[in-house]
């Protein structure tokens, strides 16, 4: 897979150095790029973003436009002085990814550039970037109104892969530049990228020179991110629908948790169980057992907390949850103050020390103690003989 | 006892009359009152009735009916006199009759732009308007950013924020530039020196941006009492502004009183200290149930104070909670709740750095005591402006210290009560400054073919230097910013050069702390090994200077003395802009000089009498600087009958004396110029005294030195010649060890010589 791309890349550089460069106006190019080796994405895109981050695109239907976007930048800041000298494009087209990519040649090109771009938005129903949100849709923005033009296109279904990618990847990978994901997630080694910080630099050169093949791969390097935005988009909507196919039990665990945020709760809970073998496997229990707690299957959810207290690391919170349950859901008082002395003989011996939080767990679970000691005490005055029968139990 | 008893009693107290130099009473004044302006929203009026504010008085009245007219204003008035409203006013109604109005208010400092953020608010909610005012500073959360960049009416800001935050970012401030119609900036003589001249480029740049949105906002200016508000103004601006400095406030009578206290040593000009004569008076005050306010110089003096009044005042009944310390770097919530009690009498006696100097609203008190001057006249009637009801009498104590300054204004009072002699000075055309504004406005937006920069600026050269240095790039009639840089980042607007040296707090030395940074220029004269670095207040001593690395590592110590470094200056000849001969055949110039410094040793001087405690050697490199000069040549024949001795202790002397007199009347800090004698001038040839800017581009000192012909001269005359001292002291020519037995005399021989009258 890695080098079918990269054999094709280096083609397409060589292919491009042969293009004559002419002297004015927005340079537009457009490849075709085979991305079989993507896992294949089924058609409701939007329904399956709006489970992953923030926003919700159901209401844009089954078969969505996508367009992928990526800038090149002559700087970090995004101040009104920064320029997007390079933008391109991305879009699913008879099943190959169609690139294209708009260049100024010059400064007073960047209304032209503009002007395109304007007129391709809105052909589309969603916007996906890396870090769009913050860097990429503000910087054009701006671009927009330096032009005095209405920024408005922009206004558009937008969904950042970073956020998404940062909730399924960051138990693992920590933070998550794309070349990172790239490399650890879709498996594509870059072997002659250049790095984004001397992008700015190689434009600056070529508008001195006129010499384009200074910023070959700079065009390249923008291609890929398009390439790498299609495939994380579709890495990511595989591993939300097909969870059992993902490799790491902590991106399962995390799936779990975002479908959770979702309230997608049956989800949820299918990630949670897929990630009871794993690293994550207490945490996962826990999520289990809170998850089954939420939706109201009490039995299921003392069940899994049960479960958790044979775990070796098990801590305090499975007896709380315990002696909880028992005392408002199973109206079991003895049951309860069972789960909550052993709670409380969990805290005290664990050798936490005075830290604050523990504090405050022991004195509520002190009251919990309390309170339950007194009904059970009083539960025993009023019905004598009860007392062997619950011990039993 | 109230205050005029209190007046009474001190005049018959012989001991205390001792030290009185000069007791002047101004009279009471009744308010004079102006019509409403009829301009007005009409539901503004009703607000301020309900506010107590029946009437306006007259300079507000004034001040508003010119913002409606359309001109640009400034208003000149002292403290507490309602300044407030003169913008606030006119603001307030623009938006209520147009919601979409934006304005923006600049303050020199974020605790005074949240003061005034606070008054406003308390304005509106009287109101019931939906204004929505933010302050916009470092301090505000990212969160709250976007919603003030959306819909704040009014953002209260600083000249720094302005310059970084807000103009290279102005396309998320759309709808604030789109409907911009007022710019108010409070404390415009705050604005002189660097900092002026770099905010009168950000105000450049941001009339550009304004442009390109198409609004075209108005400016409404406040000063304290200067010479030039209305010079400045427009420096600051780029436009003719109208001054407006008729007060029509009332006040109250007032007392000023100038105690220069007793000798105690003859020889060295050695005083009894201020401390503890202000504690005398504080304590009396006190004692009498006055609401007073003391001004210290330091934070020591600050504390030691204090503590004393609060011993004296001591009691069961917690009566120590009615004095108070106030200073920068006590909490926020501590110096509102100081205001509070200030406001509300609980707190009857504030011992206050010049932190309460500017406008933070305390209302008005009966009693001031200053010790020492504060630097300027005009800090000097701020500060005692801090006294002064509108109908009672009210006192103010001025008590020297044996320091120079101090010393001058005590002997010359009529300087202190005549028409405000001091000019706030800014150049915006500074080279260096405008070029790297010039860079931002780039930046923001590209520039065009002939546009220009500031008033009668034309960019083009400058614009073309950019260009050969690849930091903009001209496609057709437009120029491009070129570069990856932010360079609004390069920029210091209180500082000259972009390369600045940071000074790091080494005191704990598990935590290393930035607590300032200095312009590299400064860095040789102040901040060499050993140096004692004066910073809030606190003494620090360098331990070590990186000079490659731009670092300075200080150490908090507590020590009785300061360091002056000797700097070792060559001056070569650049431009002469300006000549003149006077009719002594002393000729007179002005011009661009090339400065070439040299720090080889410093001193070290006794806090208070500058006596001198020692010597200490300082390896640096040299440092080249540009900057603009003033300069007096002696003709050879007038020197002819003096040693080389005595010509020598004598121009020392008159650079000593001008040292005292140029601050005095340029408004500057001492460290703002330099004053530098030659025997033999190094272009000149002979015998020569230069005064120039101490900042690369020069920043207009020198030049208004040329222009304030010999008054500069005639002031040093009059002080070397009032001086009780008999052979120099470090209050007149300097102290007899640094220029010779004849020094004194010498200085006011050549100052003779050199004066036409």
């Amino acid at each position: 897979m890695k080098t079918r791309l990269e054999d094709k890349l280096m083609a397409m550089a060589q292919a491009k150095q042969k293009t004559a460069p002419c002297s004015k106006g927005v340079l537009e190019q457009e490849r075709a790029i085979s991305v079989s080796h993507f896992p294949d994405v089924h058609d409701n895109i939007a329904c399956a973003l709006s489970s992953m981050g923030n926003n919700d695109f159901t209401a844009i239907g089954p078969s969505a436009r996508i367009l992928f976007m990526d800038t090149e930048t002559t700087g970090l800041s995004t101040g009104a002085g920064t320029v997007a000298f390079l933008v391109g494009i991305g879009y699913i087209n008879n099943g190959m990814l169609t690139v294209r990519q708009y260049f100024m040649r010059d400064y007073n090109d960047e209304p032209e550039l503009l002007n395109r771009l304007k007129c391709i938005l809105p052909h589309f129903d969603i916007l996906v970037t890396f870090n769009g949100a913050t860097y990429d849709l503000p910087l054009l923005k701006t671009r927009f109104l330096m032009n005095r033009m209405d920024p408005e296109p922009f206004m558009m279904p937008h969904a950042d892969l970073l956020h998404m990618a940062r909730r399924v990847f960051k138990l693992r990978l920590r933070n998550c530049p794309l070349s990172r994901l790239e490399e650890w997630v879709l498996g594509v080694h870059r072997t002659q990228d250049i790095p984004g910080m001397l992008v700015p630099e190689r434009y600056f050169s070529y508008l001195k020179s006129g010499d384009l093949s200074l910023l070959d791969d700079v065009f390249i390097h923008n291609q890929q991110d398009i390439v790498a935005l299609y495939g994380l988009m579709s890495t990511l909507i595989q591993m939300y629908e097909h969870p059992q196919t993902v490799t790491h039990h902590q991106d399962i665990y995390s799936i779990g948790l975002a479908l959770e945020k979702k309230k997608q709760y049956e989800r949820a809970r299918a990630c949670f169980s897929l990630a009871l073998n794993g690293d994550c496997a207490y945490q996962s229990l826990n999520r289990l057992a809170h998850n089954y707690r939420k939706t109201g299957e009490y039995c299921k959810a003392a069940e899994v907390f049960k479960r958790m207290t044979q775990h070796h690391n098990s801590g305090v919170e499975p007896y709380i949850e315990l002696a909880k349950l028992y005392e408002h859901r199973f109206k079991d008082d003895d049951k309860a103050l069972e789960y909550a002395l052993q709670a409380a003989r969990i805290l005290n011996g664990d050798g936490l020390g005075d830290a604050l939080p523990v504090q405050a767990a022991q004195n509520a679970l002190q009251c919990r103690c309390d309170r339950l000691l007194r009904r059970v005490k009083s539960g025993e005055e009023q019905q004598h003989g009860v007392h062997g029968k619950h011990q039993g139990a | 006892m109230n205050v005029e008893q209190l007046a009474e009693q001190l005049k018959r107290d012989s001991l205390f009359m001792r030290d009185v130099v000069r007791w002047e009473t101004l009279p009471q004044k009744s308010a004079v009152y102006g019509e409403f302006p009829l301009g007005l929203d009409t539901r503004i009026q009703p607000l301020l009735k309900q506010r107590g504010i029946h009437r306006l008085y007259s300079h507000q009245a004034e001040a508003i009916e010119t913002v409606l007219r359309g001109e640009d204003v400034v208003i000149v008035t002292p403290t507490a006199s309602g300044k407030t409203l003169c913008y606030n006013l006119p603001v307030l109604s623009a938006i209520t009759a147009r919601p979409d109005t934006r304005a923006l208010y600049l303050f020199p400092t974020k605790a005074l732009a949240a003061d005034q953020a606070h008054e406003l608010y308390e304005l509106i909610e009287g109101m019931g308007a939906d204004i929505k005012t933010y302050t916009y500073d470092g301090d505000t959360p990212v969160a709250a950013r976007r919603a003030i960049r959306q819909a704040g009416h009014i953002v209260v800001t600083n000249p720094d924020m302005l310059h970084s935050g807000i103009l290279p970012h102005h396309t998320k401030w759309v709808k604030l530039f789109e409907n911009l119609q007022y710019i108010v900036i409070d404390e415009i003589h705050a604005y002189r020196g660097v900092f002026g001249s770099n905010l009168a480029n950000v105000l450049r740049r941001l009339i550009r941006l304004c442009a390109f949105y198409r609004s075209k906002p108005r400016f409404i200016l406040c000063s304290a009492t200067i010479a030039n508000p209305g010079e400045l103004a427009s420096l600051l601006t780029g436009r003719p502004v109208t001054v407006i400095e008729k007060n029509g406030a009332p006040s109250g009578e007032r007392h000023f009183v100038f105690i220069n206290p007793q000798v105690i040593n003859r020889q060295l000009g050695i005083r009894v200290g201020v401390l503890k004569t202000a504690e005398r008076i504080a304590s009396a005050l006190l004692q009498n149930n006055i609401q007073t306010i003391t001004f210290c110089k330091s934070r020591v003096q600050l504390e030691v104070l204090t503590r004393h009044l609060k011993d004296i005042t001591r009691d069961v009944l917690g009566n120590a909670e009615r004095v108070r310390g106030y200073r920068g770097g006590y909490l926020p919530s501590e110096r509102r709740d100081i205001e509070r009690g200030l406001r509300d009498g609980s707190v009857k006696a504030v011992v206050s750095t010049n932190a309460l100097e500017l406008g933070v609203d305390i209302g008005a008190l009966d009693a001031c005591v200053l010790c020492g001057y504060p630097g300027t006249i005009a800090a000097l009637w701020q500060q005692s402006g801090r006294a002064g009801r509108r109908q009672s009498a009210s006192i103010i104590f001025y008590i020297a210290s044996s320091a120079a300054l101090d010393q001058y204004i005590v002997s010359h009072p009529d300087y202190f009560f005549s028409q405000s002699p001091e000019h706030a000075l800014i150049n915006p055309d500074n080279l260096y400054i405008m070029l790297s504004h010039l860079k931002c406005a780039a930046f923001e937006l590209p520039f065009e073919a002939g546009e220009s920069f500031g008033i009668n600026n034309s960019a083009d050269e400058m614009i073309n230097y950019l260009c050969n240095n690849d930091i903009l790039r001209r496609v057709e009639n437009r120029f491009y910013w070129s570069a990856e840089d932010f360079p609004a980042s390069e920029i210091s607007l209180r500082s000259a050069s972009a390369e600045n040296f940071v000074i790091i707090d080494i005191t704990d030395a598990v935590r290393p702390l930035v607590i300032g940074e200095m312009d590299r220029y400064a860095v040789p004269m102040l901040l060499h090994q050993n140096a004692i670095y004066m910073h809030e207040g606190r003494q620090f001593q360098v331990e070590r200077l990186d000079f490659d690395a731009c670092k300075a590592y200080v150490r908090h110590v507590n020590v009785d003395y300061y360091t002056d470094a000797d700097l070792n200056v060559s001056l070569s000849l650049l431009d002469i802009s300006e000549e003149t001969t006077n009719a002594r055949g002393i000729r007179r110039h002005s011009g661009e000089v090339k400065v070439t410094a040299l720090v080889k040793m410093f001193k070290k001087m006794k806090l208070d009498t500058g006596e001198n405690l020692g010597f200490g050697h300082i390896t640096l490199p040299e440092t080249d600087m540009h900057t603009t000069a003033m300069w007096w040549t002696l003709p050879l024949d007038a020197a002819q009958p003096y040693t080389n001795d005595a010509l020598q202790g004598g121009m020392l002397g008159i650079a000593n004396l001008l040292r005292i007199t140029a601050p005095l009347f340029l408004m500057c800090s001492p460290r703002d110029i330099a004053v530098v004698y030659q025997v033999k001038g190094s272009f000149t040839e002979l015998p020569t005294i230069f005064i120039y800017d101490n900042y690369p581009g020069g920043i207009g000192l020198a030049d208004k030195a040329f222009s304030l012909g010999e008054l500069l001269l005639e002031q040093s005359l009059s002080i070397v010649s009032d001086c009780a001292c008999q052979n120099g002291c470090p209050s007149c020519a300097g102290p007899v060890g640094e220029i010779g037995l004849e020094g004194k005399a010498m200085a006011g021989v050549i100052l003779c010589q050199m004066i036409e009258r």
